[in-house]
């Protein structure tokens, strides 16, 4: 660590009233309760909209990835730009979905759905943003409120065998994955759908509960 | 719904373990350096890692719809989606996207870690503690 000449001089005189060690500490444990106190009174904020942000920033590289899962993985086929027919069949097989409104986005590699989403727009890389975060912190909050309210009601014995506290953390997150569990069906149709508003196959979640049914949001939940 | 919280469940309670373990084979009992974050937020992140396949599994089936512009019904079932994956596109379309999620759960990662240290002031001075005390008093005594 390189200490400027400022700092050099004033430890230097600082040194000369206190010994280094004791000055040091003092520091310190000065430095440690000033963090202390600001951060009992305004540290979950804090670290609650920084995790916000770090989530929105993260964003589009979740939505890349969820892209890529949902597109199967075919060979890519390469067909000869010889004659018109050819080029115009090369064409309508090609990957973007700008050329197939219709059809679900399929995406070979990360350059493909990279490119896709920059000529979308930007609001294209938060599709399915607050239905992602409705399901991702819905759940962890259900999770913790039930377990602080079971930690409360049931006997402290319970809770100190290993097998019991595991199976019981168990079932609350599959609890709290059951309520939620339509978000996340809700987030990956509004990745895979169009980001045109012309070819967009739910306008809102209301509406996609409405056209698709709570059945299918409850779909492979047994995963 | 339970091999994913399960599995999920189970990693939270082995990384102490883990911990531990990593702490007798490296030897190191310092806290608040940059190979500990790193390593915590690596176990962290594994945790995520491992119920890939099953998340991939689950974004492709909660895809699929009669509707249009939504992909074929294949399957309703989870494990005969997962084997036609497997038997039609092989091992690694259960891991499309797999660098981009690692990425973006990495950093969330960091953020935690960073937001569950006590502030960043005491971490820079704890470590201004640790490091620069030799220093200081090689320059005192100059």
């Amino acid at each position: 660590m390189r200490l400027s000449t400022r700092w050099k001089s004033a430890l230097r005189c600082l040194s000369t009233l206190h010994p280094i060690s004791t000055y040091m500490e003092e520091l310190l444990y000065e430095k440690l309760s000033e963090s202390e106190e600001r951060r009992r009174v305004y540290g979950v904020h804090v670290a609650g909209a920084a995790n916000l942000a770090v989530s929105l920033a993260v964003y589009p590289l979740f939505l890349l990835g969820v892209q890529l899962q949902q597109s199967p993985r075919h060979p890519v086929v390469r067909l000869p730009s010889g004659s018109l027919s050819q080029s115009l069949a090369a064409f309508l097989f090609t990957s973007h979905p700008g050329n197939k409104p219709y059809t679900a986005a399929q995406f070979y590699g990360y350059r493909p759905a990279v490119l896709s989403n920059l000529v979308l727009g930007s609001t294209a890389l938060y599709r399915g943003c607050l239905m992602g975060g409705l399901h991702f912190y819905s759940s962890l909050f259900i999770q913790s409120q039930t377990s602080k309210l079971l930690n409360s009601y049931t006997d402290d014995q319970l809770w100190t065998d290993m097998r019991n506290k595991y199976l019981a953390e168990t079932s609350l997150a599959a609890l709290a994955e059951l309520l939620v569990h339509p978000f996340f069906t809700a987030q990956s149709r509004f990745v895979l759908q169009s980001n045109s508003r012309c070819f967009r196959v739910y306008k809102d979640f209301p509406d996609m509960v409405r056209k698709a049914g709570l059945k299918e949001l409850y779909t492979v939940i047994g995963m | 719904m339970l091999p994913k919280q399960a599995l999920l469940v189970a990693w939270q309670y082995a990384i102490p373990h883990v911990d531990v373990a990593l702490d007798e084979y490296l030897g190191r009992k310092k806290k608040f350096s940059a190979l500990v974050l790193a390593r915590e937020t690596a176990l962290a992140s594994l945790g995520f890692l491992l119920i890939y396949p099953i998340l991939t599994v689950q974004r492709r089936a909660a895809v699929q719809s009669p509707t249009l512009g939504m992909r074929p019904l294949l399957s309703r079932s989870c494990t005969q989606l997962a084997w036609h994956m497997l038997r039609h596109e092989g091992v690694t379309s259960l891991y499309r996207g797999f660098a981009a999620f690692t990425l973006a759960v990495m950093v969330t990662q960091v953020a935690v870690w960073v937001n569950a240290m006590p502030t960043v002031t005491q971490y820079v001075w704890l470590k201004y503690d640790d490091s620069a005390r030799d220093e200081i008093k090689r320059i005192i005594d100059e």
